[in-house]
């Protein structure tokens, strides 16, 4: 309210200059909306206020309740009217970005409540029970304020579960369950949080080491409500889940793979591609550019097959490097440090290719046991909040080290932490932007970034291992197979084995991550198709932009560019690139006329 | 002064009347210290900083007698003219940067009248290693840099021909390095001189060149540095072997002690303030020292008993010593055990420091033990922790912790990093006071401590034994250059204080022998930085905010001590404001 007032006292006051005064009355009603919507994010989602130092929002999670998803909807309808009264053109050049990007992002937004979107709130290696159990170790617990926080999660837990439980419920009622096969299993996810003894609890760890800055009296207070806590709301409302997911959900799972066999379907899994790849390209046109990915990287694959001299064929040389003893580690410590060493060097380089690096440093840790099996070899997960008071980390799956190939160690580094995801997300962070462009995620830029992070290794001198940079290659051939698969099981009527068997045939994957991978894309429509075309987009800028430029081409400022604005929509990332490009080109204009006069 | 610059001044004195006076003696000290900047780049010349940041830049600085009476009166020029800005007229955070710079000058002109310069080397390291080893610690991404780079090589001849008047000079009067302590150091200068050019670690930058640059262009370079490392580097390497085996070496001092030689007792003293940056004698240091040492071991005898260990401190050394499990098995053991050490340590930062660099450091294997390499100006570097790996039984993992915080982070890294890239004047970025940074490190050591790390007693044994091998070095530094101590004695009282091997307490010896009183700076800093700590926990009670002291203690740079003192006052003092 006050500041509409003050927005209209501004108008009178710059009354005679048009055009400011057209972009000051958008661009603080823009700014308005912009306000708003970030302040109903933070409202819907308590713990990622509280993460940004909102100490009100503490010990509460969100809602996903019927009320809530509406109340959602309606928001957001809001906003997009709202968006439709402020004049795109009449805003500074750099709202102007911020105004296509929102505008997409509401646009997707109201479109995902027309798809089956929300029945789907767990996928073969996700679930907001895992995610739950995550938050012992999430958590910053440095002062009694958090551990206040971490209680009241405990005892909102049960209300959260019901609701999600609600949704699996409807999805069963609906038929919008997942394929069969590749859930199989997945109870284990809950069971292994319904323990006897609380202290073996994931939710018990907390109170196994306090800070020196809480008393002997505070520890034990807030650890007798920890306890009751876990086991009068936390475990039985695991027990809750486990039942309804073993009685109902699970027996009845889909018998069919491709998501386009459910009613709307295809609808659906065309939202999903726009909303995952921010392209609009046809399943068709994916599946052939994933095929024809496939082919030119088989070419490489064989060079390097040749360079190491391995006599045999292509399916022998995968069985060799499955089987070969020398390419795994021998114990998790062994895999960490190997990791670590990777990371240290990589981190050596940077200054190489940036400009500009963030401040936020990354750590490492192993993949939790209870989850390690079941999800992928390694993730990344961004600091806390605005990242001022933890670090990103990087985590490594420690278990079953013989489906863990160190030659694919650095590949998956240089993606998972430096110069990928947490390069990138920790500059997002630190950059002058609107909150909702410091905080938002699109996979094809997030995905892609980190799968063209991983060919920078070879710019720096890094894959010297032939076998090293093989796992390169496999990488990115595994990438360029889930366009191929990913369209083959859910448009074009693929079995989930032909699925794998074709993934076996190109990629060094092990057959236990082809697998996990191949249920991952089941139960994930869409979702995988991001990081290939991302990629290609990016290395299509970066050879554009050399050729363009010559030898005035500058890595580092190329670089600083592509991070710098953010995460963005594909062709958002494009317009600001050729910008870049042309403003590069004027300068070198300028500087060689400068030349000439001296 | 500028016409523009003094209206400039007028419009500041119209709008901020108070501040007026501020405003002009601030613009009189901006401009004193760009010109002293300026001039410092020109002779490539900074006082006080690290000396393991050697890099070569184009032409390589001048250390004839002609350059340093040139320095020597610029300095003098410039000490007059800073009598003349009065600092009380000063911003507050120009107050720090004035009295900073001022002592600096007076320190630096106090240098001109010491024979420091006599000793271009020392056991650990000399000019010509520092010269071989800077290729492979720069960046190489323009044409630019290789037109530098070969500009210095070129410039190579002349550098060497002065250094070695220099160490001339050193025998000419006498002082020259004590002849047991340099024992086997002519490898540090034939191991480059090698008969294939491309084989010498100055070829380096022709190796692996830009993708980027075009091949005939690549061609191009690579003919220039192979002709000018076999024409302009390797024979002057032979020259300086020639030198150093035939005369210098047959000048070598007989006695351990500085003090021993004319002037040697006061140069020892300069020696101190110089590197503790405070005006304690050998005396007080070495009563310090064997204090410390005392108060250490008890810590030390606690955790033999924790660890149920049945027998004296010597035996436990031994059996520290003596298994095989203290050593990794192979060079990329070692290298990846320090890496998932600093990179756990890299996830804890941000609950102990606000503000983080962006500047990034790499683990690299070095030649000559662990050390740390500070990124180069310009930002297009790392900064490099070193690990020595050649001999895996010299580097032990129990210790591998604490010198890992030491060298990367929190320690030396972090706290370089950070001062680089201070808004700060360009001098401050660079300085490097050994008491303030190598106290740091070694508070960096103990932090580790704080924040969680060394869960293994062997390993939190292992950090107690850097300790107290700092806390001996105050007493044998102190006891061989002021007490009369022996070399053998020396080793003898390190050998039965410290977890160290023998090699090791020998080279650490050989050290401090040949670089009087850098040794002291560890402690003294780290006991400084500790005692300022206690003083502001106490003085702001619950009010003290660990993130806030650290992001206060790193965030203005390197300081001397007693500046450091004064910051810290005033921290505090603002601490009590804000909070009451």
């Amino acid at each position: 309210m006050k500041k509409a007032v003050l927005s209209a006292a501004l108008w009178v006051t710059l009354g005679l200059a048009s055009t400011p005064s057209a972009w000051a009355d958008d661009t603080q009603d823009f700014k308005k909306i912009l306000d708003d919507h970030w302040h109903q994010s933070l409202t819907e989602s308590p713990t990622f206020a509280s993460e940004l130092g909102d100490r009100s929002a503490n010990g509460r999670l969100s809602e996903n309740s019927p009320l809530a998803r509406q109340r959602r909807q309606d928001f957001n309808d809001a906003l997009l009217t709202r968006l439709a009264g402020v004049k795109a053109t009449e805003l500074t050049p750099q709202d102007q970005v911020n105004y296509k990007v929102f505008l997409r992002l509401r646009q997707m937004e109201k479109e995902s409540y027309r798809h089956p979107d929300y029945l789907f709130p767990i996928t073969n290696r996700e679930g907001w029970h895992m995610f739950f159990a995550q938050t012992p170790a999430s958590l910053p617990f440095m002062e009694a304020a958090d551990y206040e926080h971490y209680l009241g999660l405990l005892a909102d837990y049960p209300r959260y579960n019901a609701e999600n439980m609600a949704v699996l419920a409807e999805a069963v009622e609906k038929g919008y369950t997942h394929y069969c096969t590749s859930m199989k299993g997945y109870e284990t996810s809950i069971s292994t949080h319904i323990v006897e003894d609380v202290t073996t609890s994931a939710f018990y760890s907390p109170f196994t080491r306090f800070p020196a800055n809480m008393s002997e009296a505070q520890q034990k207070k807030v650890t007798e409500r920890g306890i009751a806590l876990i086991t009068e709301k936390v475990i039985p409302a695991y027990q809750l889940l486990y039942k309804l997911y073993t009685e109902k959900y699970a027996p009845a799972c889909r018998k069919t793979v491709g998501i386009t066999s459910l009613p709307g379907g295809k609808e659906y899994y065309s939202y999903l591609i726009r909303n995952f790849t921010t392209t609009d390209l046809s399943p068709r046109q994916i599946h052939d550019t994933g095929l024809s990915e496939v082919k030119r990287l088989r070419g490489e694959m064989d060079k390097i097959i040749k360079k190491v001299g391995f006599k045999g064929t292509f399916p022998e040389f995968l069985v060799f490097l499955r089987t070969d003893p020398r390419f795994y580690a021998e114990s998790p410590t062994d895999l960490m440090e190997k990791v670590a060493l990777i990371t240290k060097r990589m981190d050596g380089q940077l200054p190489k290719l940036f400009g500009y690096l963030p401040r936020n440093p990354y750590g490492l840790m192993e993949i939790p046991s209870d989850i390690a099996e079941k999800t992928t070899a390694a993730y990344y997960m961004p600091s806390q909040g605005d990242g001022s008071k933890s670090a990103g980390n990087y985590y490594i799956n420690t278990s079953l080290l013989k489906s863990r190939p160190l030659y694919g160690l650095e590949a998956l580094s240089y993606h998972e932490a430096v110069p990928g995801h947490h390069l990138q997300g920790a500059i997002q962070k630190e950059m002058d932007l609107p909150n909702f462009r410091k905080y938002h995620y699109f996979n094809a830029y997030g995905e892609g970034w980190a799968l063209y992070a991983e060919r920078l290794g070879l710019e720096v001198g890094f894959y010297t291992d032939p076998y090293s940079d093989f796992g390169r290659l496999t990488y990115e051939m595994w990438r360029a197979c889930r366009l191929v698969v990913d369209t083959g099981m859910h448009a074009f009527g693929w079995s989930r084995q032909q699925a794998i068997d074709f993934m076996a045939e190109n990629t060094s994957l092990s057959l236990h991550e082809i697998t996990t991978e191949v249920d991952r894309y089941i139960t994930w429509p869409g979702q995988a198709l991001a990081y290939k075309l991302g990629e290609l987009s990016i290395t299509a800028l970066r050879r554009e932009a050399e050729q363009r430029l010559g030898d005035q081409f500058d890595i580092r400022a190329f670089h600083d560019m592509i991070l710098g604005n953010g995460s963005l929509p594909i062709a958002v990332m494009e317009d600001l690139a050729r910008d870049w490009m042309a403003a590069q080109e004027a300068k070198n204009i300028k500087h060689a006329q400068n030349n000439k006069q001296n | 002064m500028s016409l523009k610059k003094h209206m400039a001044t007028a419009l500041a004195l119209i709008i901020l009347p108070v501040s007026g006076a501020w405003a002009d003696a601030g613009s009189d000290f901006k401009e004193l210290l760009s010109e002293h900047w300026a001039e410092a780049s020109k002779e490539r010349v900074f006082f006080r900083t690290d000396p393991d940041t050697f890099r070569m830049n184009a032409r390589l600085p001048e250390f004839s007698k002609a350059a340093r009476d040139r320095r020597q009166a610029f300095n003098e020029a410039i000490l007059t003219r800073l009598k003349s800005i009065p600092e009380a007229a000063l911003s507050p955070t120009d107050q720090v940067s004035y009295k900073l710079f001022k002592y600096e000058r007076q320190f630096e002109a106090k240098s001109y009248t010491q024979p420091g310069h006599r000793f271009p080397i020392t056991k650990l390291f000399g000019y010509h290693t520092y010269f071989a080893d800077a290729p492979a610690n720069m960046s190489f991404l323009k044409a630019v840099d290789y037109d530098r780079y070969l500009i210095s090589l070129a410039d190579f001849p002349r550098y060497n021909r002065e250094m070695i008047a220099l160490l001339q000079e050193g025998i000419d009067t006498g002082y020259t390095h004590y002849c047991q302590s340099m024992n086997g150091y002519e490898t540090s200068i034939s191991q480059h001189i090698v008969a294939n050019p491309e084989d010498s670690a100055l070829y380096g930058p022709f190796v692996k060149m830009p993708a980027q640059m075009p091949d005939d262009k690549k061609a191009a370079y690579r003919t220039q540095g192979a002709k000018l490392v076999a024409e302009k580097v390797i024979p002057e390497f032979q020259a300086l072997y020639d030198f150093y085996t035939q005369k210098y070496m047959k000048n070598c001092r007989k006695e351990v002690a500085i003090s021993a030689l004319p002037g040697g007792a006061d140069y020892y003293q300069a020696e101190i303030e110089y590197f503790t940056t405070t005006s304690m004698t050998a005396q007080e240091i070495h009563d310090l020292g064997l204090k410390e040492v005392a108060r250490i071991r008890g810590e030390m005898t606690a955790i033999m008993k924790k660890v149920g260990f049945k027998g004296d401190f010597k035996a436990f050394l031994d059996s520290l010593r003596n298994d095989p499990r203290s050593y990794a098995k192979t060079e990329q053991e070692l290298l990846g055990r320090a890496a998932l050490i600093s990179k756990d340590m890299e996830g804890e930062l941000p609950k102990f420091f606000g503000h983080l660099p962006r500047g990034t450091y790499k683990i690299k294997p070095g030649t000559r033990g662990a050390f740390y390499m500070a990124p180069a100006a310009g930002g297009t570097t790392s900064g490099t922790y070193f690990l020595g790996t050649s001999n895996l039984k010299a580097q032990p993992l129990y210790t591998l912790e604490a010198l890992t915080f030491h060298e990367g982070v929190p320690g030396h890294h972090l706290q370089s990093a950070v001062a680089m890239e201070l808004d700060v004047p360009e001098f401050r970025k660079t300085l490097y006071h050994s008491a303030y940074g190598e106290g740091w490190g070694l508070y960096s050591e103990f932090l580790g401590k704080e924040m969680g790390f060394y869960q293994d007693p062997y390993s939190d044994f292992g950090r107690l034994t850097y300790e107290t091998w700092r806390a001996v070095r105050l007493v044998v530094d102190t006891g061989m250059h002021a007490f009369g101590w022996s070399r053998d004695k020396a080793i003898q009282y390190m050998l039965d204080n410290t977890a160290l091997s023998e090699p090791d307490v020998i080279a650490e010896i050989d050290r401090y022998i040949t670089w009087p009183a850098q040794a002291l700076s560890y402690k003294i800093g780290e006991i400084k930085i500790r005692a300022l700590r206690k003083k502001a926990e106490d003085t702001l009670g619950e009010n003290f905010d660990l993130r806030a002291f650290h992001d206060m203690i790193i965030g203005n740079g390197s300081l001397p001590i007693a500046i450091l003192e004064e910051v810290v006052n005033q921290w505090i003092a603002d601490q009590k404001k804000a909070s009451s």
